[in-house]
This record gives C-alpha cells, structure tokens and sequence, in this order.
C-alpha cells in the first residue's frame, strides 16, 4: 500500500513536470529548409560552396531559437513549391513574396521585410516611376515578376512600352547600352546588380517607391505547408520575436543599403 | 582568383554531372536493350508493354516527367507511410535522378536498339541455330557485335541528348553544373562569364565523348569493308 502511495505520489510529480512540457508543443530535431541560391545577396553561395544572404542568416536564427538543426536544400525556385507539398521540405525560404496566388497552395510564416522596388535611370534624366513622366519611353522588367505586373497594369495602357526580359542582368546591359530609358526592380537587385559595377556609374535609383499599389507592396514571408500548424506557430513566434529584438534588423545592415530593404513591425 | 574563387565549385559541378550522366547512361543501356528485345518478342504482353512504355515516354517532355516522377513517387510513398503511421521516407535526389533520366532515355534507347536489331540479316541469326547456339549465345556472339555497328550513331547521339539532359536535374536539388554556375553568376554578378565557361565544359565532355566513340566504332566495323566511291 505505501508503496504503491510513493509511486503514485511519484506519478504524479513527474507528471506535472512534463506537462508544462507538452503545452509548449513538440520539439524539432532537424528543420529542413529549401532555398534556391541565385539571388544575391538574399541567398547565394560563396566560393566555397556553402550558402550565404539575409534569409539563411534569418533561417539558421529560427532553428537556433526553435533549438533544432537546419537542413538546407538548395533547388530551382520553380519546384518549391511542389517540394513543399510533397513533403521534402518544411519551410521555403528564398524570398518570396507572400502572393494571393500562393496563399491557395501554401501557407505564409508572418512577414519577415519587404523589398522596396524603384525605378533604375541615367544621372539628370529627370525621369520618375509615374505613367506621365515614362509616356514613351521604355522600361526594361524581368518576365513574371510584379514588377512586369504592374507596369502592364498600370503604364502601358497610358503609352509606356514596357519590354520584358528573361533576367535583369540583360536589361542592365540594355539600359547601359541606351536601348532603354530605366528599368524597374528591386532597388537593391539594381544596386548590386549594375550601380555599383562600372557600367552603372552614370546611372541611380530614381523617385521613391510607389506606395498605393498593393501587389508592389507584399511582403516576403516563409512558405510552409498547409495545416502544418505546430510549425507554422512556432516559426511564427520565433519571427516575431525576431523582428521585436532587432535581430532581423541587424542582419540586413549586413547586407543592404540603408533604404532598399524595410523591415515591418512584428505582426500578431 | 581562378573564375572569382568559383573554379572548385564549378569542377564539384561538373563532377555531379558526370556521374549523373554515366550512371543514368548504364540504367537506359539496360532499359533500353530490354525494351528492344520485349517490342521485338513474339510475346503479346511483353511487345504491348514495351510499346506503351517508349510511346508514353518520348512522347512527354523531360522536364514534365522529371517533375511527375520525383514528385509523385514522393507524395505516393507519403501516403503509404501515412497509412501504415511511419515516419516520411525522403527519396534521395540523385537516386531518383539517376533511376529518372536513366528510365526516360531508355524509351530512345530502345528503339535505336530495334532498329540496329533489325539491321542484323536474319540468316546470321540461322545459322547460328543450326550450329547449336542457344538464345543467349546467339545474342552475345552474333546479335550484340553485330548490332552495335548499327546502333553506335544512335547511341552517340542519345548520349550527347542526355548528358545536356541532366541540367534538369536541378529541380529536384542537385547541383549539377549548370546549377552551380547559375550560382556563381547570380553572386558575382557575372553572368555571361559562367554561363560562358559553362557551354566550354560541356563542349570538352561532348568532344572527349566522341573519341570514345569514334574507338568503338572502330571495334565493332572490324571485318567490315569501307566503301570507296
């Protein structure tokens, strides 16, 4: 009898020890994270062949705090989505935009910053990101971005021409050559990508960021599973901890110019 | 700096690739003289099988079964797991490269295979039974050397098709070269060097390849007269 008293009271001292446990959800050994490394300097990979950027920086701090191990997986931005939902992955983290069209497949962790897009133009061209002032000119975009969403919505109806390429790279090499008149990106993919490079030196970002449209304004998020809730509600915790200690802050000066990156106050 | 510090990674790349190509190589060989054999056999199950299976295949673009395959099997398999209540098993990419390239090339395999296997007279295939060859000595001494004369151009050019082929693989995470140089030019910015220094790569390996062949053809035209016009 007294035993069976001591090992009940033992009972239940051990159970109210894990309960608090179990209440603060299950735990991560590994948390594998697919990335497509081709976009300086959010994820790409350095001469030695490990990955590098803002988001791995943002990634390898979630699995820190969620005390578990990252495994990176470095694959074509086209199949993330898919690898997501067929389970080879946990998380998508390669800076992508949190769209309506995403949000049917997948689920979205709480934004982690938004990219500022502005207008690339030669120095005294006196050109600004509005339909008056580009009536006739040409704006080179990248094919499939919001970016070519927007200026098709948006300019061209109103006398832009609006010329897409398959990267921005080429239409850098168009604007410098005078094919185009500006092109319109991401202020940093423009930064890095041409103004800093000798070709670029006669060239800057003009006007400031178009801040009625919508569609220019989603902000990246993580793409996660749907009804991966645990996850979801941790990583999401962990992100907002994140942006509420500065810590997201303090990568991206790492990395970006001061302007070209916005980080949002934590969301609930 | 040799290619901005990107040169070993652009070798591992290139590496990858190789290794891609031989093995996926090897798998289609087979499939490929298996699916020769079984569209030419007398068997009705055999014949319809292998003619659904290289209609199927050389009628779908790489890139959709690439996808279809690494991605179905994967969900396929998380609802085995699921149903038995085990953990996920996560096919490996470069298996599943390998076994994918290697299944989509043996579809054009096999029929350059039915074609060459065609080309051998059948009073060779006679004679060999009235000198007492069974199935499988007929094959390996009169069918195969007789019938890789025909398929080597067949075979060179599928060759050349897959190793080109195995840049898709970057879908399903592998880092190929092409992959990799991707990744050195988007972070030096330097596209054209590397998508330069890439199309080289592949230039050497398809030159070095025709060597190889160029050997074999040699080996398997012994006995064979040129014609002089």
């Amino acid at each position: 009898m007294k035993k069976l008293g001591i090992s009940l009271a033992l009972f239940a001292a051990a159970t109210a020890m894990t309960l608090p446990g179990l209440a603060s959800a299950k735990q991560w050994k590994e948390i594998k994270i697919a990335t497509e490394a081709g976009y300086a300097p959010f994820e790409y990979r350095n001469t030695k062949g490990q990955l590098e950027g803002f988001d791995i920086d943002i990634g390898n701090e979630i699995c820190a705090r969620l005390k578990a191990k990252c495994v990176w997986i470095d694959q074509s931005f086209d199949s993330l989505i898919p690898g997501l939902k067929a389970r080879k992955f946990d998380l998508a983290d390669s800076t992508m935009t949190a769209t309506e069209a995403r949000r049917k497949v997948i689920d979205f962790t709480v934004p982690l910053y938004v990219v500022p897009v502005k207008l690339a133009a030669r120095k005294g061209s006196d050109l600004l990101p509005n339909a008056k002032s580009l009536k006739g000119k040409r704006v080179g975009v990248q094919q499939g971005t919001t970016m070519e969403t927007y200026a098709r919505q948006e300019w061209a109806p109103k006398g832009v021409i609006v010329v897409p390429y398959p990267s921005y790279t080429q239409a850098f090499a168009d604007l410098a050559s005078g094919r185009l008149d500006a092109t319109f990106q991401e202020a940093q993919s423009a930064t890095d990508g041409f103004l800093k490079k000798p070709e670029g030196a006669d060239f800057e970002l003009v006007g400031d960021v178009i801040k009625s449209s919508k569609i220019l304004n989603e902000p990246i998020a993580i793409g996660i599973r749907k009804n991966n809730t645990q996850l979801k509600s941790a990583v999401d915790k962990a992100i907002n901890a994140m942006l509420a200690d500065g810590t997201i802050a303090k990568f991206s000066k790492k990395y970006f110019e001061p302007g070209n990156i916005v980080i949002p106050t934590p969301s609930k | 700096m040799f290619l901005d510090g990107y040169g070993p990674l652009i070798l591992t790349g290139t590496w990858e690739t190789v290794k891609l190509a031989v093995l996926s190589l090897l798998v289609s060989l087979l499939l490929g003289l298996l699916g020769a054999s079984s569209k030419l056999s007398r068997n009705i199950l055999c014949k319809s099988v292998a003619t659904a299976y290289t209609t199927l295949i050389r009628g779908v673009p790489d890139l959709v079964l690439m996808l279809l395959i690494f991605f179905s099997m994967q969900i396929g398999l998380n609802h085995i797991t699921d149903a038995l209540d085990m953990d996920v098993i996560n096919i490996d990419p470069f298996g599943a490269g390998v076994l994918t390239l290697g299944f989509i090339y043996g579809a054009y395999f096999a029929e350059t295979f039915r074609g060459a296997f065609l080309s051998v007279p059948a009073g060779q295939l006679e004679a060999a039974t009235a000198y007492g060859m069974t199935r499988f000595q007929t094959f390996r001494r009169i069918l195969f050397p007789q019938m890789m004369r025909f398929a080597l151009p067949g075979i060179g050019n599928n060759w050349q098709v897959l190793l080109k082929a195995t840049a898709l693989v970057s879908l399903i995470g592998l880092s190929d070269l092409v992959k990799v140089s991707q990744d050195a030019g988007n972070a030096t910015f330097k596209m054209y060097l590397f998508i330069g220094v890439t199309g080289l790569i592949y230039l050497a390996l398809t030159t070095l390849s025709n060597v190889v062949l160029h050997v074999l053809d040699k080996r398997y035209s012994v006995g064979v007269r040129q014609v002089r016009l």
